[in-house]
């Protein structure tokens, strides 16, 4: 599912990442990778949500929550803060990582179209103001 | 590293404060140079470059603010500036601040700037915050899987450990860096050593080829377009997503190591922020504040106005003593007291209530409310094409236009900045409250601050109705790609909100000792003098010729009097001349007291019986929408980079403001008869 279908008060991991290259970008040095655990902490019924990540409050449109994948975190009951790579290193089953790979072709395809969709409109803005 | 050695045999060394917004950059800057730039509580404060000076010991240090930023990427103009700034071989060390209260983000930026070789020493900034959450960090582990650069706890508002980290500065300055190498994966580690080798030998000059490596497998542009080389057997697709996870797959294992207690105390933020970001009475809320605000403004302002009225008063009174004690000439008396007196100092008895203003705004800014209006608001701004972000530029609006202007820089395209700056001007600034509160004075005594608060509220209608025709235009789309950070919320701190204040108190009075002052002048001698010299009748000075083209024009918005004409006319230098111009075109010493309003509408009347109510809500309300100040138009030429975009706006401006104003009048002529 989409962090735009996530509830409130939910904790969540991310899979994957299928917005224009340049958000993408953005995301990832703001710490949202494949595996960061998220919590949503308030929502919008439709548009915005404000979710946790590594310590720090983010304010996301719908637009970019409803390109971000996302799974029930495995542990429900750790709230914050909780990195990817302390959960690997407690044992985390391989069982989730084989289901990931089993997706991975559809999300990868997903992916690259929503980037050349993306590129497509960064052009397009690039071409507006010159 | 490059030791500048001056006259006196000073040493000298310039310093980059670099790190995440809304880190404490600024305050740093602020406490060791002395300087009073702003600040406030949401990312994106500081745009620009600044510098400032200060020294420690025998050595001379230019300390260099830059806007903040996450990464060294550059996308937006902020971006860009920053990563300029950090690369800028005149800068011989950086200050990497750095919110302790959020370790784990702020890391990253400094993992990118270690790849980039110059030396760094770490500030570590808002300890108090830490040590408030009873959250621990160990010092001496964290240098030590940080490539060992010195890393000094500090409190910027609180002005502390602010000589040691110079003292670290200097000494690191000194020393250099050592090398430092972050652990890639084996696959990214050889292409990077690979692209590395063809940087040295195609730039060997160059200091920091490591760092140019991971930019070129990271795809950067700007890196590829400054450094070309043939890489694309190597770099054959971008691996940024390998390399940030690197990155922070190593920051996760020292936070690990680092920070204790993590969730000891939850932030009150989350508490404060399910009432003020409720996703139905987030809005309300908000209007509610702004409500605030503006009562405030006009009530507590009102209030405090008698003191600065009176010393008016008394200092009209003397100079005009004064000065026919001295014998002086007739028309250097007008010009002084008529002229300078009414035009000057009927607008500094404004003061109390742009005081309150920016107090309240202030306020607001400074507690970290700012970024959750971005989120609030963000469902409606969506609606007419632009990110909530861009209601932050607004909401900047209510005090000064131009930083407003100056803040779209933030955003994320040029396009949804021009379309930002074009109804940035819609949202009335500090410089039109003296002509609301004067004409709702005058013409709405029972319900004055009703009168003037619709300004707000219609201005701010307007943008939005703006904005969203013109997105109907461009056939655009639902904006709905928010992207912001929302600090926590604090208490605001009083040395920010006094260096805040006082600026713009400051801004205010030189305003009224140039601008109006000149303006004052040349709107006296405009009024004085005709063809045949000095007159006696201000009907036949050139202002009333001026006034009487633009009186055609104006009659249908139910201004059609020349004064209205030249007092429009002259408030394009800046928007309190419109009172200025009343006050010398009448005479009146001070316009803002109750004997001042009386002799205005007592004039008004006897020229034209008819202008009431309805003709001055026009008037204000044509005010409101009209070409903006010089400053701005000159602010919105430098912003965009465009003559035509310029001329455009102020076109559609002067359009909108009579079409409004036209409209509004002859719809309620025909309730008021």
């Amino acid at each position: 599912m989409t962090l735009y279908e996530a509830q409130k008060g939910g904790s969540y991991c991310i899979e994957g990442l299928y917005v224009e290259p340049a958000i993408t970008r953005r995301l990832q040095a703001l710490g949202l990778n494949d595996g960061t655990v998220i919590n949503v902490l308030n929502r919008k019924k439709k548009g915005a949500l404000i979710i946790q990540v590594r310590g720090t409050r983010l304010a996301l449109g719908k637009h970019i929550s409803s390109s971000i994948e996302i799974s029930d975190a495995a542990d429900g009951t750790d709230t914050s803060h909780v990195s990817a790579f302390g959960k690997e290193k407690a044992g985390d089953s391989i069982a989730p990582k084989a289901e990931r790979s089993s997706k991975d072709g559809t999300f990868q395809q997903k992916g690259q179209e929503a980037g050349a969709k993306g590129e497509g409109r960064l052009q397009n803005s690039d071409t507006s103001y010159k | 590293m490059t030791h500048h050695t001056n006259d006196n045999g000073k040493k000298h060394i310039n310093v980059a404060c670099i790190g995440n917004p809304n880190c404490g950059k600024t305050t740093l800057f602020n406490a060791l140079t002395g300087s009073r730039l702003k600040v406030a509580n949401w990312p994106g404060v500081t745009v620009e470059r600044m510098e400032g000076e200060t020294s420690y010991e025998d050595t001379r240090i230019t300390i260099v603010d830059t806007p903040g930023i996450y990464s060294l990427t550059c996308y937006t103009i902020e971006e860009k500036v920053t990563r300029q700034c950090a690369m800028d071989d005149d800068i011989d060390a950086i200050i990497n601040v750095v919110d302790a209260s959020s370790l784990e983000r702020n890391l990253y930026l400094t993992l990118q700037l270690l790849e980039l070789g110059k030396p760094i020493v770490l500030a570590l900034n808002m300890m108090d915050v830490v040590k408030e959450r009873g959250m621990e960090i160990d010092l001496h582990r964290l240098p030590e899987m940080l490539g060992d650069i010195p890393i000094v706890p500090v409190s910027a508002a609180r002005r502390t450990g602010l000589d040691i980290l110079l003292h670290a500065v200097i000494h690191h300055c000194e020393e250099g860096m050592e090398d430092y190498i972050l652990d890639y994966p084996p696959q990214i580690e050889e292409k990077i050593q690979t692209l590395e080798g063809m940087m040295q030998e195609s730039y060997p000059d160059h200091s920091s080829a490591r760092w140019h490596a991971i930019k070129i497998l990271e795809d950067d542009e700007e890196v590829k377009k400054e450094h070309p080389m043939s890489v694309a057997h190597v770099a054959d697709r971008s691996y940024e997503k390998e390399i940030i996870q690197s990155k922070y797959a190593y920051i996760e294992k020292v936070v690990k190591e680092t920070l204790f207690h993590k969730n000891k105390k939850t932030a009150s933020t989350d508490k404060i922020d399910r009432l003020l970001t409720h996703p139905v009475w987030g809005i309300p809320l908000f209007l509610l504040i702004m409500c605030l605000v503006f009562f405030l403004t006009f009530t507590v302002g009102d209030a405090l106005k008698g003191v600065f009225e009176a010393g008016l008063d008394i200092f009209s009174g003397t100079a005009a003593a004064v000065l026919e004690e001295l014998g002086t000439m007739g028309w250097l008396q007008s010009l002084i007291v008529e002229g300078i007196i009414a035009g000057v100092g009927g607008i500094l008895t404004f003061i109390p209530n742009i005081f309150i203003l920016f107090l309240a705004l202030a306020v607001l800014e400074d507690s970290g409310y700012m970024a959750r209006v971005a989120y609030v608001m963000d469902s409606v701004m969506g609606k007419v094409g632009l990110s909530g972000k861009a209601f932050l530029p607004m909401i900047l609006g209510f005090g000064c236009t131009v930083p407003a202007i100056m803040a779209t820089r933030a955003l994320e395209t040029e396009h949804d900045r021009r379309k930002t700056m074009l109804v940035t001007p819609f949202m009335s600034c500090s410089a039109r409250l003296p002509v609301y509160v004067l004409f709702s004075d005058m013409f709405f005594p029972d319900c004055a601050a009703l009168a003037a608060f619709s300004m707000y509220v219609v201005g701010m209608i307007i943008a939005i109705l703006a904005a969203l025709v013109i997105n109907r235009l461009e056939k655009g789309k639902i904006n709905d790609s928010l992207l912001i950070e929302l600090p926590e919320y604090k208490r605001p701190n009083a040395r920010t909100i006094r260096i805040y204040v006082w600026n713009k108190l400051k801004d205010y009075l030189t305003k009224a000792g140039t601008t109006i002052f000149i303006a004052s002048i040349v709107i006296w001698f405009v009024l004085n003098f005709g063809f045949g010299g000095m007159v006696e009748d201000p009907a036949e000075s050139f202002g009333a010729g001026l006034g009487r083209l633009l009186v055609p024009l104006l009659a249908p918005a139910g201004l059609g009097m020349w004064q209205i004409g030249v007092a429009l006319l002259s408030g394009i230098s800046a928007k309190e001349v419109v009172v200025s111009s009343f006050a010398v075109l009448f005479g009146v010493a001070n316009a803002n007291s109750e004997a001042g309003m009386a002799a205005i509408v007592e004039n008004i009347h006897q020229l034209n019986p008819g202008f009431g109510p309805l003709n001055a809500y026009c008037l204000m309300l044509f005010c409101l929408l009209y070409v903006p100040c010089v400053a701005t138009v000159a602010t919105i030429k430098k912003e965009s980079g465009s003559w035509k975009f310029t001329l455009k706006m102020m076109v559609f401006q002067i359009v909108l403001a009579w079409a409004v104003s036209t409209l509004v009048f002859q719809v309620g002529s025909l309730f008021v008869g």
